[in-house]
């Protein structure tokens, strides 16, 4: 058959013409943080991000761990040849001249700068240049592996979306950390809403002083806010009504341990004024690790272990990803797994 | 209770609020555009409402010829709630002319349009419905559907339809080749539509046999399905892997903005179909009628085949027209 040839359309003229808007459907940011170290952040974003590349969604992964990027190690890649690293020191103007792509057509990666000294302490012309780059990103869903603490770039890069997935595992150190981070990410956006309001800056920062004293409730600084100013007060109120973290449980070892992650929503609640949706844990599997070992997302090294039948519940059940090409429900992973299975052969 | 007497020449000169009910049958839409265009023209200050179904409100919407877009559930049963609702509705706005276009739209569509309470009813004499108070015989034979409304238009002194092209913002076609097409494809997609429009359509086997051809030719095709063609879609990814995109159209507009970017369209008698042949995309049309009642006669950009069962249509005469299409020959 013949070569391409080029379409000739006729002119545009006046009014026969009609304009169609036709929108692509917008890009989902999910930044994924945890507060502490090792809970699993860059396994499940890893994973995430195949698994919906699997349900026929145009994914890209960003390794937003400037201190200790490794989410390239997931994908074999041991020596990136472009990172973030080229973009933060303007080698390379756009973040998409960074992506790299995977043996899965539709998951492209945009790898950490580890290269980069002093990465994790980006200035704040670079962070906002790099959050403006991550929101301009062409994909159906953008995942951001944060990495571990409450770092003011690892706050910001979490509050590129109102819900991002924190992370946690069962053990109360991680609880803690869970609830100090998402504390800290309300005081951030707060401070952050009222940048040129000194006086209500003013309150916030009396307010997280002395709350260790008092009972600390969020909807008592509210309340401060709203006697400084009612309209301040009420903008307050919203911007913690419309952040809806999600929080993913790890390593889960016994059922007591999905049981008290209730307790700790309550208590994320009844103190911080944020509505946290629970979707779902992932079982402690071996596979997971044996996975890590190979340098290969468990979703195609094992796609019927315990971890992946997890995964898939999590991505179907409880972030509600339907698969774009109607082929399964949130009951069938089998299925979901015979396509890993078949994807894997690429990898 | 006796109609009351309509002076129809005082009517049609003074027609305020219109209501145009373009044909809820594939390619209505675009078909019918002409004839919004023209009403608009006709009636520079008028307030013009389309009555399209749920599905399509989108695209109306779109249309710089209207000023408001009514959807009705045309899915539901005459005298259900939600089509009552419409009908109540409808009668509020108080419309002085409507029009209802298309010979054979549903009679729902039909029934909607009679029970506007609009003072002037221009429409299609159907059996079994007296819907308009002003109708014109449908015209026999394999009439273009568009020359069927000139008739329709002449009673409001309308001589002409002129051909309204459809086109997609520049901007939201790069959008929809970024988000689909990597640079690779970007310029050598060709679009399959998988639905069968009224007909039975292409069966899997077929669709198969197609899109590999497109594929041997180093094309990228784009499967353009419906939920109801699930099973099709299922069959060709499983046989083509990654080298077809599926591409589900749940919103018209937004498959135009990817359609801007495919350099042909192989489809039946559907909506796609005729969107396309608007956006002067070539087109491969597969039609179980006779292709002249919905095909421009002056449309270059639309190569038909017709057969009363696609089904034992041989790909190799598709992908003849597929390449004549791509040649632009």
């Amino acid at each position: 058959m013949s070569a391409q040839v080029e379409l000739e359309r006729e002119p545009e003229s006046d009014t026969d013409l009609i304009l169609l808007n036709g929108q692509v459907p917008a890009t989902t940011i999910w930044p994924i943080a945890g507060g502490k170290g090792g809970t699993g952040k860059s396994t499940l974003t890893a994973n995430l991000g195949v698994g919906l590349a699997l349900l026929g969604y145009k994914v890209i992964l960003v390794d937003g761990d400037l201190g200790g990027a490794d989410l390239h190690l997931f994908f074999n890649q041991i020596s990136p040849p472009r990172s973030l690293g080229s973009f933060l020191t303007s080698e390379i103007r756009s973040l998409r001249e960074v992506l790299l792509p995977t043996p899965t057509e539709n998951l492209k990666l945009i790898c950490g700068g580890n290269e980069l000294v002093g990465a994790a302490n980006l200035s704040y012309l670079a962070k906002e240049r790099l959050i403006r780059h991550i929101q301009s990103l062409d994909a159906d869903y953008v995942l951001v592996d944060l990495g571990a603490g409450s770092a003011y770039n690892t706050l910001d890069f979490f509050a590129l979306s109102n819900q991002g997935i924190v992370v946690c595992t069962p053990e109360p150190q991680a609880r803690v950390d869970a609830y100090g981070f998402i504390k800290n990410t309300v005081y951030r956006k707060l401070r952050r809403r009222f940048t040129k309001r000194e006086e209500i800056k003013e309150v916030i920062n009396q307010f997280a002083k002395q709350s260790g004293r008092r009972t600390g409730r969020i909807c008592a600084l509210v309340e401060m806010i709203g006697e400084a100013d009612p309209q301040a007060g009420l903008e307050a109120e919203n911007l913690l009504n419309t952040f809806r973290p999600r929080l993913l449980l790890n390593r889960v070892r016994r059922r007591r341990h999905v049981e008290e992650v209730h307790r700790f929503l309550d208590l994320v609640q009844e103190y911080l004024s944020v509505r946290m949706d629970y979707v779902g844990y992932v079982r402690s599997d071996e596979a997971i690790l044996e996975a890590c070992e190979r340098r290969r997302p468990v979703l195609l090294e094992a796609p019927k272990s315990s971890a992946s039948r997890d995964l898939y519940s999590i991505l179907m059940k409880g972030l509600l990803v339907s698969d774009r090409l109607h082929r399964f429900g949130a009951q069938d992973a089998a299925k979901l797994a015979q396509v890993a299975k078949a994807e894997a052969r690429f990898w | 209770m006796p109609e009351v007497a309509v002076d129809v020449f005082r009517e049609l000169g003074e027609a305020a609020r219109i209501l145009v009910a373009p044909n809820d049958r594939v390619g209505g839409l675009v078909i019918g555009a002409p004839v919004c265009r023209a009403v608009r023209q006709r009636y520079p200050k008028a307030r013009i409402c389309l009555l399209v179904g749920d599905a399509r409100a989108g695209v109306a919407g779109q249309l710089p010829y209207a000023d408001q877009v009514l959807a009705a559930p045309l899915g539901r049963p005459v005298g259900s709630p939600e089509m009552e609702a419409v009908r109540q509705r409808l009668q509020e706005e108080q419309f002085d002319l409507a029009l209802c276009l298309g010979a054979d739209c549903s009679y729902r569509l039909a029934w909607l349009c009679a029970g506007s309470g609009s003072r002037l009813r221009l429409g299609f004499r159907r059996p079994g419905l007296r819907a308009f108070n002003l109708e014109v015989v449908p015209r026999v034979g394999d009439t273009y559907e568009g020359e069927q409304y000139l008739g329709l238009l002449r009673l409001i002194g309308l001589e002409e339809l002129s051909p309204t092209r459809w086109a997609v913002e520049a901007e939201r076609a790069a959008q929809a080749r970024s988000r689909y097409l990597d640079e690779e494809n970007a310029r050598n997609a060709v679009g399959v539509d998988l639905s069968g429009g009224e007909g039975r359509g292409l069966s899997q086997r077929q669709l198969d046999e197609l899109v590999g051809r497109v594929i041997e030719r180093g094309a990228r095709p784009v499967l353009f399905f419906t939920p109801a063609e699930q099973r099709k879609l299922n069959f060709l990814h499983k046989s083509h892997g990654n080298r077809v995109l599926p591409f589900q159209q749940d919103d018209l507009a937004g498959s135009a903005a990817l359609l801007a970017n495919c350099r042909a369209l192989v489809a039946c008698n559907t909506e796609l179909l005729h969107l396309a042949g608007a956006m002067q995309v070539p087109v491969v049309g597969l039609f179980s009628e006779e292709p002249r009642r919905w095909v421009h006669p002056h449309s270059s950009w639309m190569r038909t085949l017709h057969a009363a069962d696609l089904r034992s249509v041989g790909i190799p005469q598709i992908a003849r027209l597929l390449e004549e299409a791509l040649s632009g020959r």
